[in-house]
């Protein structure tokens, strides 16, 4: 028998590995803890990030919560055209805001207060061009230069909409390597060539955010969030899919370790700076040992629906007090953007009377 | 009177000889309402030179004809959108585009049942009419649209768009197949693209027997062409 006083003693479960149910029944895992603040159904959320966020962001919906579609299709198109041209799969229609240096550049284009050099990248020889800063929002970009600036419009008046309305938000970190434009610092998506524009070594250099940069980048983003919204609640999380790809020298999973852990050591940060801002572990939760690796696909990569739904379960019962077995909602095909949209009313009027008049001329001919 | 029925109400006697109109609209089973497969035992017997197929062709009217409760613009290559109102939402073109090729899906289906019943044949596909641009005319021969006439109608520019997305759609159709899409004849329309009221049936959307005359006109020059 031991009488030791040490500093471990008294702790709750959770800081011990041993005591963790997980470890026998992997469903139970649960390494979330203390959350500073809760939602509610009412509260909008808006979502931005990498492509994990998406599911976050299908979830809310189908679970009864109010994601926040600040930039939705008009009613007249139909809910699956809509999500092959992007919208609904985030709050506003930017895409995967892979890095967080995107995330505070995407803030001051909505503000005015940084417009890139690059306005548009060719895509093929049509004249056709991509948004240099969301080149996959539309399967075959834009039919022009002009069109694009005019969505573009609309797009960061949603984003600053977004901003300055939400109540919480969800920002799921997902990538470290970039590409950035030499003249002045704008950071893309995704290199250019690969879904439009010419890649010109000249013009553009890769560029991977070490953890002070990033974690600089993403204090500012939040800041900047803030004294346009002073109450909006804070959730990051990392996103668990691994790069698919690295332009650094070595394998790419060594290259997801280092990304990883320097965009958590980032949310760590921001959560210990800030008020009302707090890290959810969905990284955790999927790559965990306890789960047995068993939340990713075949390819090792993409993470499969109980994963989602594990990471789902545990972010409804400690942000909304729901039961654990009550957020455990099934991810439907149609999404988010889907999320039981009516047909559009007056195009339902419009073609029942055409058919009216078309019948009628039929018989009137016949 | 149709769009089929401009064409064939202006045939002349000898001509309506040469032509053989199966008639989806009017036809009875001829579409299995559980399967949506096309009862060929309805077409003719005999084999035709040349399939012209006008399948719907409205639905630009449905979309445009009258201001949509929340006004729109779409994407234009150089104006940037049209109409230039700011305050209107905004759809890029090539939503547009897919909005017609969801909305004609069904229509298309048909159209490749008939491509492979007459797989070797020249198949073209003939355009609806334009736009009945003139507001008086329609308010004069509503028709069935009388019901909506309380509505602002949809601007000339918008109306045009719409227009001009639903002839890509039926060319694209037509591409698909390697079959020739026949736009609306250029007589039949003003310098802003709409219907000429001259060639306009006392109806909405139609055009009359003289437009009919036209798009046969340009059918024959089109086979000449082929032939």
């Amino acid at each position: 028998m031991s009488n030791r006083n040490h500093p471990y003693l008294g702790l709750p479960d959770r800081q011990f590995w041993k005591k963790e149910p997980g470890i026998v029944t992997p469903a139970t895992f649960d390494p979330v803890g203390h959350v500073p603040f809760t939602i509610t159904k009412t509260d909008g959320v808006v979502t931005a990030g990498s492509c994990f966020a998406q599911h976050v962001a299908r979830r809310l919906t189908q679970s009864g919560f109010s994601h926040m579609v600040t930039e939705p299709a008009h009613p007249i198109i139909p809910r699956e055209v809509a999500a092959r041209f992007g919208y609904n799969l985030f709050s506003a229609r930017y895409g995967n805001v892979y890095t967080a240096r995107q995330l505070l550049q995407l803030l001051h284009r909505a503000y005015g207060l940084f417009t890139p050099l690059a306005t548009h990248w060719p895509r093929g020889q049509s004249g056709r061009v991509v948004d240099p800063f969301r080149p996959q929002i539309q399967p075959e970009g834009f039919i022009s230069a002009a069109e694009l600036d005019e969505d573009r419009k609309v797009h960061l008046a949603a984003v600053r909409r977004a901003i300055e309305t939400m109540d919480v938000f969800v920002f799921t970190l997902g990538l470290t390597e970039a590409w950035i434009d030499r003249r002045d610092g704008a950071v893309f998506p995704i290199a250019p060539g690969i879904s439009g524009g010419v890649y010109d070594p000249d013009l553009v250099d890769f560029h991977n955010f070490d953890e002070t940069e990033t974690s600089d980048d993403l204090l500012a983003a939040l800041a900047f969030i803030r004294e346009r919204n002073p109450r909006v609640r804070i959730i990051l999380t990392v996103s668990p899919v691994p790069l698919n790809a690295t332009m650094e020298a070595r394998h790419v999973f060594v290259s997801t370790t280092w990304s990883k852990a320097v965009l958590r050591i980032a949310a760590e940060r921001a959560t210990r700076a800030l008020k009302d801002v707090c890290y959810f572990p969905s990284y955790e939760i999927i790559t965990a040992p306890h789960v047995r690796g068993r939340y990713f696909a075949e390819d090792c990569r993409e993470v499969r629906d109980a994963g989602v739904s594990h990471v789902m379960r545990l972010f409804f019962h400690h942000f909304a007090g729901m039961p654990i077995e009550a957020g455990n909602v099934k991810d439907k095909q149609d999404g988010p953007a889907t999320a039981s949209r009516k047909a559009d009313a007056h195009l339902s009027e419009m073609e029942a009377l055409n058919k009216i008049h078309c019948d009628e001329e039929a018989i009137n001919n016949g | 009177m149709s769009h089929v029925n401009a064409t064939m109400s202006a045939l002349t006697v000898a001509e309506r000889e040469h032509f053989t109109y199966v008639d989806f609209q009017r036809t009875p089973d001829l579409i299995d309402a559980a399967t949506a497969k096309v009862d060929f035992s309805h077409f003719p017997t005999s084999r035709p030179d040349v399939v012209l197929l006008s399948m719907a062709g409205n639905a630009h009217n449905v979309l445009g004809m009258f201001e949509h409760p929340q006004p729109y613009a779409v994407g234009h290559r150089t104006k940037g959108r049209v109409p230039a109102d700011t305050e209107r939402a905004f759809i890029p073109l090539d939503l547009i585009d897919a909005w017609f090729e969801h909305h004609l899906r069904s229509v298309f289906d048909k159209a490749n049942q008939i491509h492979a019943f007459y797989p070797d044949l020249p198949f073209i596909y003939v355009s609806a009419p334009p736009p009945n641009g003139d507001e008086v005319h329609i308010r004069t021969y509503p028709n069935a649209f009388a019901a909506k006439l309380h509505m602002p109608f949809s601007p000339p520019e918008l109306r045009i768009a719409l227009y001009e997305a639903q002839c890509r759609a039926y060319q694209r159709q037509a591409e698909r197949h390697g079959a020739r899409f026949l736009p609306a004849p250029v007589a039949a329309c003003t310098p802003e693209g709409f219907l000429d009221l001259a060639f306009a049936n006392n109806d909405p959307t139609h055009g009359n027997a003289a437009y009919g005359r036209l798009v046969l006109d340009q059918i024959s020059s089109l086979l000449e062409q082929v032939a």
